[in-house]
């Protein structure tokens, strides 16, 4: 909301104060101020006449005018559409500095002397309005400086409102925070209505059908009203705060509101038929709104209805027909309270925000009706010569008056404190809290606009916001905890995440949800988890699996023409699987797309990916002591014959293959893509995350190989474990070099296997070793039909 | 009678003009060889008389020694400028590439996300976690944000059906953790949270921070501490801190935690708007409510809560403009971290 200094000046005498000094203490006890507007003098702007008004000889859209300030006349070429003889303007003369820094100087235009310039709304700042020029009331003395008209200078404050402050959606809720932050007097608003004898029991009544929803609904009828423009001093403050004047009636509903936070409405009187009655909608009624829209209401909404038709939507917005038009002659004020939750509903359902509906929604002050349907009376009466007649309609519900009991020590206790009893009192009261103190006991009653005082921390928490947040010593918990290992699976993610950039990949975070039609490539639509209310299309589904991120990671990345592409993504995956909750689980995925190595003069010859990628992952897993199987897959979107399920102990905890070509087709990605997914809370239930020292044979160790060649159907797993099983001595087997073609049959590969030998007791000798070896290819021939080579 | 070393003469100039080990070789050859010069000299021998005969020989003895220093001067000279010249000949082109050990990237949100869990796991704090997609119940009911509260204004949710919604905050990881254990509890709660708004300044996906601790005696002082040290640890020790009143529905009283901007040093910029802060957190002591949804005793127990967007601390510490790019994995962003 914004604030005008100068309006607050009605309520406390601010006029000594820095307004940056009172932006900085409201900031600090809770009201953040977003913003400044200084709005500045402007000098050399003054009231004046054009005495005559002529076309530009030499230009059809100008006008040559003379322009009188009541002590001198200036010739003035004007550009206005709007400009005429005889209009009382704004002239700002040669030497004025207009807002965005604009100087006025003594001009040749188009061959024409022009000293000064007429002004339109957005040239002095008051308005974006650049329709014409400004006309003001011909009433004004000329020469008048422009400040005194529009209340310059001023400064406005841009002030956020927590939902809990309510009464802050008013100049009055401001100036009673300024009046307790610097412990000055509040000023009384003074005024006094000259009731006629005309009883406004003649002009109808008042029915509330839903009390609880509206508890208090006045109602006042003010007659022989001029609908006209208000006077300025009205204008000014309106659109100081961004409201834009329109006539004296609807801104006087307006400047109540921003005032005192109070909403009215206005009703031409003419346009009731018999009593006002507040009621629920019934099912289907329609009203055309003040914003010429046709609503359409259910029985949950509540109304404004006269005996035979709606009129507006409680505490939302007036109907078209029943408003103030320029022809009003007798207006009926509504000045009522309408219940939070039956206003948010209604507002909420017709998807309506009005500033009147803001302020029911969050609360009004439910005593201050009564006093408002008097001021908003008396302004009309004022400023838009009303006779008001005698008596007011309606009902008044005194709202029950709320005490909260606190205690001191207590309080100090929960703030960390040491704030004295007497200190407490003084804070309370100025803030009108009408505290009462019995021992170390604080019992207070909240005033009736401080509708969010029930609770002893509602308590603490004004006296902590006035007593100051900074004044509140800065301590460390006295908790018995020390520091917190952090959970195995965040720790093996991290550590993870480290090895995985070490190895070169690169950490990618998407979207959870993705486009419905591209998953369906990898998973099938049963397990889908679809958003409702999705931003787009492509973000209505949760990822079934984490790589179809990481996809459309590598394809953005191919598209932005990088060769080779490595990315890791640790993300949880979202199934259907029937339950209040779809099962959720950690995964890690990762993928390389194009050549692995970099192009370099260095890098070794290109090697296969899957291979690459089984690499990185049993690095992973031997971290943690675990190893996997690798069993052939039958996943639909690998490639069959380059694609292996993930076993560990038994469980299978995901894949590693390379993307079906078909599947990369589909996924627009034009390099081969090789991938893996794993279960990071299986993974993690198999972890050894601490373990014992192995003795080793102090021995040393000798390398023997052995080439054979066989069917290239052989599993090398297979002849690995065939070698290994033949002897104790054989610690370690690896495949050391793979050869086949010139000099190899068709269909047959060649195998060197190097055997690592050790004992433990003893220094091998060849001939042991040799004999072992002998042994191991009469296995792997019997096995696999091997021959030497 | 003297030893005529006539024939021996040249060794000294035959060993300076060898210009390899191997020329060196044939010098020695020559002249120590079996029948090399040097060893001729014992022919000389048997026409000398006894009585010289001893010292005859120790001369040829010295004969021996020196030009064996001279050789070995010259073996060592050789062998070393022979060595230079094989060095020369090693040498590389110092400025090709390494081999390419390409580095990969961890994600600017994760490494802040480690960051904070590890300056509050070294204060205490456990790390918890919980379901992305939560049970309305948890991310609103618990927190004391009912249905019709106007601070569910300030959310914008994604659902999955009329109970099931995409969290959006992780403070349900802390109803869940309330709901089922009795403090002391201290803990906090990192993760993905959702909101259905995007724009320059808003992503439908974001990571937050949340923090709980609950005891009893816990004191809005203590609030103030953790979080100082908190944010002091995250941007440095002289950094200001400064608390804020303000409104969250799940505590009372609440405070927005603001730091001097890092950007400007506090004088004022376009980051900080000009007010030479910079909004981090936003916490406050958990409302009594909280404790009687989970079903706590009471007036037994006080505790604090608080929150912070990872994305805007990684926004700041690395100087990042545009909240986007976090998610659109392009590399020559991740390549930067
Ligand atoms: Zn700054």
């Amino acid at each position: 909301m914004k604030v005008s200094i100068n309006w607050l000046n009605k309520f406390v005498d601010v006029s000594d104060l820095d307004p940056k000094d009172i932006a900085e203490k409201l900031t600090m006890c809770g009201l953040e101020v977003d913003a400044i507007e200084e709005k500045g003098s402007l000098n050399n702007v003054v009231v004046a006449k054009v005495m005559k008004c002529d076309k530009h000889p030499d230009a059809d859209k100008l006008s040559l005018t003379e322009v009188f300030d009541g002590t001198e006349t200036y010739q003035v070429v004007c550009g206005a559409p709007n400009v005429a003889e005889g209009q009382t303007v704004v002239f700002a003369k040669v030497g004025a500095v207009l807002p965005g820094d604009f100087k006025i100087k003594a001009a040749k235009i188009r061959g024409l002397e022009s000293l000064g310039m007429i002004c339109a709304e957005d040239e002095i700042g008051i308005s974006d309005d650049h329709d014409g020029i400004m006309i003001l009331d011909s009433s004004l003395e000329l020469g008048t400086p422009i400040d005194e008209i529009l209340g310059l200078p001023d400064t406005v404050l841009e002030i956020g409102i927590t939902p809990n402050r309510a009464d802050c959606l008013s100049i009055i809720g401001y100036a009673r925070e300024i009046a307790a932050l610097y412990d000055r007097p509040m000023k009384t608003n003074e005024y006094t209505i000259n009731e006629t004898d005309d009883a406004v029991t003649n002009y109808g009544g008042v029915e509330i059908k839903n009390k609880e929803a509206c508890p208090t609904y006045l109602g006042r009828v003010i007659k022989d009203v001029t609908i006209k423009p208000s006077p300025l001093w009205m204008q000014n403050r309106l659109r100081a705060i961004g409201v834009r004047p329109i006539s004296n009636v609807v801104d006087i509903t307006n400047y109540v509101l921003f005032e005192y936070g109070q909403p009215l409405h206005t009703f031409d009187l003419k346009e009731i038929d018999g009593k006002i009655i507040v009621r629920n909608a019934s099912e289907g009624e329609k009203l055309l709104t003040l914003d010429e829209k046709e609503r359409t209401f259910d029985s949950s909404m509540l109304l404004i209805t006269d005996e035979k038709k709606s009129l507006a939507v409680a505490g939302v917005m007036g109907g078209e027909h029943s408003g103030i038009s320029d022809d009003t002659k007798d207006v009926f004020l509504e000045c009522a309270y309408f219940e939070p939750k039956q206003t948010r509903m209604t507002a909420r359902k017709l998807g309506m925000q009005t500033d009147a509906s803001y302020r029911y929604e969050r609360g009004i002050d439910p005593v201050n009706t009564k006093e408002m349907v008097e001021y908003a009376s008396y302004l009309l009466q004022e400023l838009c010569g009303g006779k008001v007649c005698k008596g007011v309609l309606g009902e008044y519900n005194e709202p029950e008056v709320k005490t909260v009991k606190v205690n001191a020590g207590w309080l100090n206790g929960y703030l960390g404190t040491d704030i004295s009893i007497d200190q407490m009192d003084q804070i309370l009261s100025g803030l009108n809290m009408n505290p009462i103190v019995t021992g170390t006991d604080i019992t207070i009653t909240a005033p009736s606009y401080r509708i969010d005082m029930s609770t002893r921390q509602d308590v603490a928490e004004e006296i902590a916001r006035m007593y100051g947040y900074d004044n509140i010593p800065t301590t460390l918990p006295k908790i018995d905890a020390d520091s917190m290992p952090m959970q195995p699976i965040l720790q093996m993610r991290k550590d993870i995440a480290q090895k995985l950039k070490t190895l070169g990949f690169n950490e990618a975070i998407n979207y959870s949800f993705m486009k419905a039609d591209f998953l369906k490539l990898f998973d099938d639509e049963k397990k889908f988890v679809k958003l409702m209310n999705p931003i787009s299309e492509d973000m209505d589904t949760m990822r079934t699996q984490v790589f179809p991120g990481l996809l459309s990671t590598i394809k953005y990345n191919l598209n932005n023409g990088f060769k080779q592409v490595r990315f890791f993504e640790f993300a949880s995956n979202f199934v259907e699987v029937g339950e209040k909750l779809p099962e959720q689980r950690m995964k890690l995925s990762a993928c390389t797309a194009g050549e692995f190595w970099p192009m370099s003069w260095g890098a070794p010859a290109s090697s296969e990916p899957f291979f690459i990628l089984k690499g990185v992952l049993e690095n992973i897993l031997s971290q943690y002591k675990v190893t996997a199987t690798f069993v052939k897959s039958d996943k639909a979107f690998l490639h069959p014959g380059k694609s292996a399920d993930v076993i560990i102990n038994g469980e299978n905890v995901g894949f590693i293959g390379e993307l079906h070509p078909a599947s990369a087709d589909a996924a627009e990605i034009r390099e081969s893509v090789t991938m893996f997914e794993i279960d990071m809370l299986t993974f993690k239930e198999n972890a050894k995350f601490t373990y014992k020292y192995e003795n080793f044979s102090k021995f040393p160790s000798v390398y023997k190989d052995i080439s054979v060649v066989v069917a290239k159907t052989t599993p090398t797993e297979k002849m690995e474990e065939c070698i290994k099983a033949t002897s104790k001595l054989a610690e370690d087997v690896f495949l050391f070099d793979v050869y086949e073609g010139k000099g190899i049959e068709e269909g047959q590969v060649s195998r060197t296997f190097r055997v690592l030998f050790t004992a433990s007791d003893r220094t091998l000798t060849d001939e042991e070793t040799n004999s072992t070896l002998t042994d191991m290819i009469a296995n792997l021939e019997k096995d696999f039909g091997a021959v030497l080579r | 009678m003297e030893l005529d070393l006539s024939s021996i003469q040249g060794y000294e100039q035959e060993i300076a003009s060898a210009k390899t080990s191997d020329e060196l070789y044939q010098v020695k050859v020559k002249y120590l060889g079996k029948k090399g010069l040097i060893s001729g000299l014992n022919k000389q021998l048997k026409d000398v008389p006894n009585e010289h005969k001893k010292d005859f020989g120790m001369k040829m003895g010295e004969v021996r020694k020196s030009f064996e220093a001279v050789f070995d001067a010259k073996e060592a000279d050789l062998a070393k400028s022979e060595m230079d010249a094989k060095l020369v000949s090693e040498a590389l082109d110092i400025t090709m590439e390494g081999f390419p050990m390409d580095a990969g990237s961890q994600h600017p949100i994760m490494s802040v996300y480690y960051e904070i869990a590890d300056i509050f796991s070294s204060m205490g704090f456990e790390v918890a976690v919980g379901p992305e997609v939560e049970l309305e119940h948890y991310n609103f009911d618990m927190l004391n944000i009912p249905a019709e509260h106007p601070a569910r204004d300030m959310q914008d949710t994604f659902y999955i059906s009329d109970n099931v919604l995409l969290r959006t905050h992780t403070s349900p990881v802390q109803a869940r953790v309330m709901e089922s254990t009795t403090p002391p509890i201290k803990i906090i709660a990192p993760g993905k949270v959702y909101r259905c708004d995007y724009d320059i300044t808003h992503t439908p996906m974001f990571h937050q921070v949340e923090g709980l601790l609950v005891d009893k005696n816990v004191t809005f002082a203590d609030l103030k501490g953790t979080l100082t040290t908190f944010i002091q640890r995250m941007f440095g020790s002289n950094v200001p801190v400064r608390f804020r009143p303000s409104f969250f529905p799940f505590t009372e009283p609440s405070a927005e935690v603001d730091m001097g901007c890092t950007i400007c040093g506090s004088v004022g910029c376009r980051v900080c708007k000009g007010t030479g802060w910079i909004e981090i957190l936003g916490s406050g002591m958990c409302n009594d409510e909280l404790y009687r949804h989970a079903g706590y005793e009471a007036g037994v127990y006080s505790g604090f809560a608080f929150g912070m967007g990872i994305e805007r601390i990684a926004m700041l510490k690395y100087g990042i403009g545009d909240l986007r790019s976090f998610f659109e994995n392009n590399l020559k962003f991740l390549r930067q971290f």
